[in-house]
């Protein structure tokens, strides 16, 4: 299962390690990426969008509330969860416009259950990455992996990266199931990405 | 049963574990968990809970055993009974003693238990999953079938071997170390091992098994017959679950005792 990423905004360093810290302590979950203002949150949110994004609200209050309300419109598009940091006073018509809030005072119990709470596949309409179908390059990596190549050999005949071909090889167990070389290659002949002519040989 | 389970004997520490079963509460149903204390009639656990009579079985009792507790069928096999009532309540209901409760007595009546467990992989449910494979490859029309026999005696040759290495390295360097604590003979030239790395070694048997459920339950076209391929993955689900619990009892019951034993011999200093 792919880890679910929360991007952390504060100007504090201490708040945002912190909590930094705190999530990883459960990191089999997360993935925490931190920033100190939300002008290169931006980028990332198109190409990789988080699970949650956890801010401070005092970043987004001027305006009159128009840098929140944008901020807001951006969860909804992009689909992620927006949570206050909070170590301040807020009015709670600010803080209505999250869809949780963690005080200064949750310990990490709470903030668990808050996370896990949003980030609940029951009740988020995310799907999960590994239910898509395989790619082009990733079936041509079982071909190749089935045909008894490693990685380094994969890496060349594909002019990729050896890095790029673990990647795959990643993505490729997370959405079939399937680890072990033999099990793919047994993969690869039942789905006639190799003829099992080509089984006999590499076995 | 051999000898060396008259050693074990109730210790204080031992005794601790005795009140670690205290409370009663035997429910006829498995799914609710309970306790198994050494009062309990054999028969009665076994009826709440079928997967016990693996159990019972690699610690060499039979069926039969009428109305007698768990104390009795102990006394009566010379089990040390706290080792028989940690591994049964670890299958029961997955739940592992605290190291206090724990005696590195145990550890020559373990050795035996987890050598008769592999005993029953290697000669009696693999070469069974491996007939059953067989069958459905002869009810089936798909020559890819065929394929899983080659990739699961792959896998059992892998399994053989890592169990193999804990027969002939892990437990004669376990007993090495006990009998040095016990009776200071001197350790012999295995001493230079030590558990960890066999903790480290204890890897990823697991993965083919899970590719193997994935293959039938995802991947093969449905099939002529279905009635073997259910069957084989019925024993796979049941295996995987076996082996979680043996493995869960040799690194966080097996492991924590031997590194006792290896402070004790000086060897982490």
């Amino acid at each position: 299962m792919s880890k679910k990423k929360i991007y952390i905004v504060d100007q504090s360093e201490i708040i945002r390690r912190g909590i930094g810290a705190i999530l990883r302590s459960r990191s089999y979950q997360y993935e925490i990426i931190d920033s100190i203002d939300s002008s290169d949150i931006q980028d990332c949110l198109r190409s990789q969008c988080p699970a949650i994004l956890l801010v401070n609200p005092q970043g987004y209050v001027g305006n009159k509330g128009e840098r929140l309300k944008a901020l807001r419109q951006k969860a909804i598009n992009f689909g992620f969860k927006l949570v206050a940091v909070v170590y301040a006073y807020f009015d709670e018509q600010v803080l209505s416009l999250f869809d949780d809030v963690i005080y200064i005072n949750d310990d990490e119990a709470k903030i668990f259950s808050k996370l896990e709470k949003l980030t609940d596949p029951e009740l988020s309409p995310f799907v999960p990455e590994e239910t898509s179908p395989l790619s082009q390059r990733e079936l041509d990596v079982i071909r190749l992996v089935a045909l008894g190549h490693s990685n380094r050999d994969i890496a060349e005949e594909l002019f990729i990266s050896i890095h790029t071909v673990i990647s795959h090889r990643k993505n490729i167990t997370a959405k079939l199931g399937i680890k072990s070389a033999s099990g793919l290659t047994i993969y690869a002949v039942i789905n006639k990405l190799i003829s099992s002519g080509d089984f006999d040989k590499t076995v | 049963m051999s000898s060396i389970y008259k050693k074990s004997r109730i210790s204080s520490d031992n005794l601790k574990y005795l009140l670690y079963f205290t409370e009663k509460e035997l429910r006829m149903n498995h799914t609710d968990e309970f306790r198994i204390e050494g009062n309990f009639r054999m028969a009665d656990v076994i009826n709440a809970n079928e997967r016990l009579l693996l159990i019972i079985e690699r610690f060499g009792i039979s069926l039969g055993f009428g109305d007698k507790t768990i104390f009795e069928i102990c006394r009566e096999h010379q089990l040390d009974p706290l080792l028989v009532l940690v591994v049964m309540n670890v299958f029961n209901s997955h739940s592992f003693p605290a190291q206090g409760f724990l005696s590195v007595n145990m550890l020559p009546g373990l050795i035996s238990y987890l050598k008769n467990g592999h005993r029953y992989y290697l000669k009696e449910k693999l070469p069974f999953i491996g007939e059953l494979i067989d069958r459905f490859i002869e009810n089936t029309d798909n020559p890819d079938t065929k394929l899983l026999k080659s990739f699961f005696r792959e896998y059992a040759r892998e399994v053989s071997e890592h169990m193999s290495l804990e027969e002939t390295t892990v437990f004669p360097y376990i007993l090495a170390l006990y009998n040095y604590s016990e009776n200071g003979e001197p350790p012999s030239e295995l001493m230079n091992y030590r558990i960890d790395e066999f903790v480290e070694h204890h890897s990823d048997i697991e993965e083919k098994l899970d590719d193997l459920m994935h293959l039938l339950i995802k991947h093969f076209p449905p099939t002529k017959d279905r009635f073997y391929r259910n069957m084989i993955l019925l024993e796979l689900f049941n295996l995987q679950y076996d082996l979680n619990d043996h493995s869960g009892i040799e690194n966080r019951i097996l492991a924590p005792l031997v590194r006792q034993l290896e402070e004790k011999a000086g060897k982490n200093e």
